[in-house]
């Protein structure tokens, strides 16, 4: 610096930042106006929630740091970045105007040894991140240019200031130059620098920073300017609520139904694409991608966020300083795409493999949204194109048939409950004031004969408690869960209004259900139906039981109990511990987990939501067999899960594997109620 | 073209056949409750093939039933899935309609069809429904409307105004060239019927279906021909005699004797 007010460098300095800013604004605007093609969606809701979630997760990076090598490499790298970045607007004011600085911190001991450390950290941080990509290679991380491109950046960055920063103290030390601690290290080993040195690292800094801002919003790092965007914009509904479709509206106006194209997404859902950072957090936790089915939900990702960049322009106005504005359904009808995003970009399979299990959401740091794009093209694929294999079809006709999935006649729906004593509410002069809830059947209750046994054990455990409950008998039909998850947003509707309406015409409050699709589909999905009960899970009511003292397991069982985590109570409704005090309160029993750490929120699916369940899984290996490998790694005498459809694909997987005699997979409940006495043993069916 | 499937409702066939009830005094079963009956079969096959020939050819599809004002359903159903319009043939009179009723009053309904709008090229039907399993209505409506017919057939191409048809054989298939008007019964081989389509069952929610009368058809004096005896349901019987007798070859010929007293030999 000539100290002399603006001069050369000043200026060259202007032009290049106008030149990296300009580059950089251009494509950040074009990207905008892209993402601005989705439809709109209101995300600024419940600020306060919002702000616990970005302290967790962006500043203090809860999710990132649940692996620990990759958690506190990106740490160092992006909490390094937030103080270096005070420091790089400091360098780019002073160039800019001599004299011009950031109040307080060019000479703040705090800020410069934080600073230093931080430079420090953040090299650490980078050595980490490339020791990962060429020599550890998870198989996770997609290997491109891009990602060395970035580090080499961000490694040049550190260094250049480094020596910026000790040359200049080697021409002329300060007061303050020893809280910089590091550079302090390495100023004398410059003896005495031409000042030429030292400037040509500070341009070397300053044109990588700039360099570095011009390319960001061509590559994935363009997630360090959406990610704290993006967690603060998630979604706030219940997990388990999929977003509300005007079935008959659009219909009448003419417009698609589910997500075929680049404007019938959210605007939010292609800012989700820009915030991916192919960490693949979400592809590890896959069940589809980890029995190798086509499905990847980081190239789902991937893939709509290249399509919408290939797509989008076309769709835009002419006048590159408009924004896409109102509806562009008929802009995108007028103007059809080459490659359809559904079916060619996006393959039928991939949306068909998803077990809608939510551990890709669970996993991602930035919170990314798959399971509902997944949805909206499903409901693309049924209710706007008819396409789909013939398994969803047979679900679907036996639904509109009988309310249950397998076509079992209306009429039968209560006949488990023959001899057992259970109420029907509207039945005999039974109403909501004789009872304290209704017990919520579900199909496989009503019709599974395995999972009528365990109904029945319910029931058994229920009555001995004393508990004032009923049942709805012929009048519940299918909640519509598997309807939905299939995409057949219409015929959810159907069976969810019916239910609706029985339950709010017989005054129903409170609700006691065990599938968990039941479950949270009554709990989560029904308010948007004028719906408003209390519902729990059979085993938080049986968790409840047992603290109050009115079911008391006596009976020791010696086992090892391995306990497989439900989705839908799990993830979607964080029940985890619940089931697992039932467990806990039997005598004797040692309670395992899952191998692999694939318990809790990391459980893996047993290969049956989503409507799963009901269509035969032709690609890739079986996701129940997987997930009977995991339990066995914890060396268990009986599998316990609190699912019917956990239970069936489980059980099955135990005959194809040979070991369906020596590996009981139990209900919570059978388990409770083998550990009470041998008279409460009501219809259940030994442990 | 213009193209009439007759289409049938029967009771759900995928309900087990247990859940049936045999009214003997009434002669009549009765389907199990809580189930609602569904398009025959082999009717919505017959659907699907004039679907498949309106998307190739063009076509205007009417779906033609006959029974009570609950066989709306099916014809609503058929408009889902893509027919044109339907028409209900309905009167207290048909409540014992036999085959012969139900062709009779069919072939009426045709007749006039034809007469009031364009000539009807094809009528196309199951082959047989699911619930009795005759498969006398298709030929025989064909037989009254004095028109060539073919059954069962598995697939139907239209060519230069004809249809080129191949009907199943015990060995194979036949392939028969023939001039509208035809009547084609049509087998599972045809093809599966699609799903209804959501578009296509809001509009059927909104579609007005006419319903005739035996006199709109000109109809009055129409007699069943059939006459149940008796209907029951089959019961198998097993019984397991014991031969005795001295000696094995004793044995032998007493079996022996009994088989041929039985005419088993």
């Amino acid at each position: 610096m000539n100290g002399l007010g603006l001069g050369v460098e000043n200026l060259v300095l202007a032009i290049a930042l106008a030149f990296g800013g300009g580059l950089f604004l251009n494509r950040a605007w074009h990207l905008y106006r892209l993402m601005r093609l989705g439809r709109p969606t209101s995300r600024t809701d419940h600020p306060g929630e919002r702000l616990a979630l970005f302290l967790e997760h962006v500043v203090g990076q809860g999710r990132l740091l649940s692996e620990p090598y990759a958690g506190v490499m990106h740490a160092l790298i992006f909490w390094g970045f937030c103080v270096i970045t005070v420091m790089t607007a400091d360098m780019l004011l002073t160039g800019l105007v001599p004299g011009l600085t950031i109040p307080w911190i060019e000479q703040n001991p705090v800020f410069l040894v934080s600073l230093e450390t931080f430079e420090a950290l953040v090299l650490i941080g980078v050595a980490m991140a490339f020791y990962r990509r060429l020599v550890g290679k998870p198989r996770r991380l997609t290997y491109t240019g891009d990602a060395l491109i970035i580090l080499s950046l961000i490694a040049t960055l550190m260094v250049t200031a480094f020596l910026a920063t000790s040359s200049q103290m080697a021409i002329a030390r300060q007061d303050w130059s020893r809280w910089s601690y590091i550079s302090s290290l390495i100023a004398p080993l410059w003896g005495s620098p031409s000042p030429t040195v030292s400037r040509f690292f500070w341009w070397a800094h300053v044109l990588t920073v700039l360099g570095f801002l011009a390319y960001l919003p061509w590559s994935k790092h363009l997630h360090i300017l959406t990610s704290a965007f993006n967690v603060w914009l998630r979604s706030t509904a219940p997990k388990g609520q999929l977003p509300w479709l005007d079935v008959e509206g659009k219909l009448e106006r003419g417009e698609r139904l589910g997500a075929g194209d680049v404007v019938d997404f959210t605007w939010k859902d292609h800012l989700d694409g820009y915030t991916c950072t192919e960490c693949g957090r979400c592809e590890a936790q896959c069940p589809a991608s980890r029995t190798g089915k086509p499905l990847s939900p980081k190239w789902l990702i991937l893939d709509l966020k290249h399509y919408l960049l290939e797509r989008g322009p076309a769709l835009l106005p002419a006048d590159g300083m408009e924004l896409p504005r109102g509806d562009l359904t008929a802009a995108a009808t007028a103007n059809p795409p080459t490659k359809r995003m559904v079916g060619d970009v996006i393959a039928d399979d991939v949306l068909w493999d998803c077990t809608t299990c939510r551990a890709c959401m669970e996993a991602c740091p930035v919170f990314i949204e798959h399971v509902p794009k997944i949805i909206e093209m499903r409901r693309h694929l049924v209710l706007d194109e008819s396409r789909f294999e013939a398994d969803a079809r047979r679900l679907f006709e036996n639904l509109e048939a009988s309310g249950n999935p397998w076509r079992f006649p209306r009429a039968t729906r209560g006949d488990w409950a023959r001899g057992l004593g259970v109420p029907v509410l509207g039945e005999g002069g039974v109403t909501v004031e004789d009872v304290d809830y209704v017990l919520w059947v579900g199909c496989a209750g009503a019709h599974d004969e395995r999972y009528q046994r365990v109904m029945r054990t319910i029931v058994g455990l229920l009555q001995r408690a004393g508990e004032r409950f009923a049942v709805l008998g012929q009048r519940e039909t299918c909640t519509g869960d598997p309807a939905r998850r299939a995409g057949h947003e219409y015929l959810y509707q159907l069976l969810a209004r019916e239910n609706v309406e029985t339950l709010n015409r017989l005054g129903v409050k409170r609700i006691v259900a065990s599938c968990p699709h039941c479950f949270n589909t009554l709990k989560a999905e029904y308010p948007q139906l004028g719906g408003l009960y209390d519902v729990v899970h059979h085993t938080e009511l049986l968790a409840r039981l047992i603290a109050e003292g009115k079911l008391e397991p006596r009976q020791a069982d010696e086992r090892q109990i391995v306990y497989h985590d439900p989705c839908y109570i799990g993830r979607y409704h964080a029940l985890y511990e619940q089931p697992r005090d039932v467990i806990r309160a039997i005598p004797g029993v040692r309670l395992g987990e899952c191998g692999g750490g694939c318990h809790h929120n990391r459980a893996m699916c047993c290969g049956a939501g989503g409507a799963r369940a009901f269509m035969e899984e032709k690609r890739g290996t079986r996701i129940n067999h997987l997930r009977l490998l995991q339990a066995m790694e914890g060396q268990p005498g009986a599998v316990a899960t609190a699912c019917p459809y956990c239970i069936m694909m489980l059980e099955d997987a135990t005959r194809t594997k040979g070991v369906f005699d020596e590996l009981p997979i139990r209900d919570v409940s059978e388990l409770l109620a083998g550990s009470l006495d041998a008279d409460s043993r009501n219809g259940q069916t030994g442990t | 073209m213009r193209i009439v499937v007759t289409v049938k409702q029967v009771p759900d066939p995928d309900v087990p056949p247990g859940s049936f009830q045999v009214d003997s005094a009434n002669k009549r079963v009765v389907p199990p409750t809580g189930v609602a009956p569904v398009m025959n079969g082999y009717d919505a096959n017959a659907l699907e093939a004039a679907l498949k020939l309106k998307e190739a050819h063009g076509a205007t599809v009417v779906a033609l039933s006959l029974g009570p004002a609950e066989a709306r359903d099916v014809l609503k159903r058929a408009i889902a899935m893509g027919a044109d319009s339907a028409v209900l043939v309905e009167d207290p009179a048909l409540a014992e309609a036999d085959t012969w009723v139900t062709a009779n009053a069919l072939a009426a309904a045709i007749r006039k069809m034809g007469a009031e709008g364009e000539p009807i090229d094809l009528v196309l039907s199951g082959r047989q429904a699911s619930d009795t399993d005759a498969g006398q209505v298709p030929l025989g409506v064909a037989e009254l409307l004095g028109w060539p017919s073919l059954a069962p057939v598995q697939k139907i191409d239209w060519a230069d105004g004809k249809a080129r048809v191949e009907r199943m054989t015990e060995d194979g298939y036949d392939v028969v060239e023939v001039a509208p008007p035809v009547l084609l019964a049509v087998s599972s081989e045809i093809g599966e019927p699609r799903y209804p389509p959501l578009r296509g069952v809001m509009m059927a929610g909104r579609a007005q279906i006419p319903s005739w009368s035996l006199a709109d058809l000109g109809l009055s004096d129409l007699a069943p021909r059939r006459k149940i005896v008796r209907l029951y349901a089959e019961t198998r019987e097993a019984k397991a005699e014991l031969v005795k007798a001295d000696t094995a070859a004793d044995a032998g010929r007493v079996l022996a004797d009994k088989l041929r007293e039985a005419k088993l030999i």
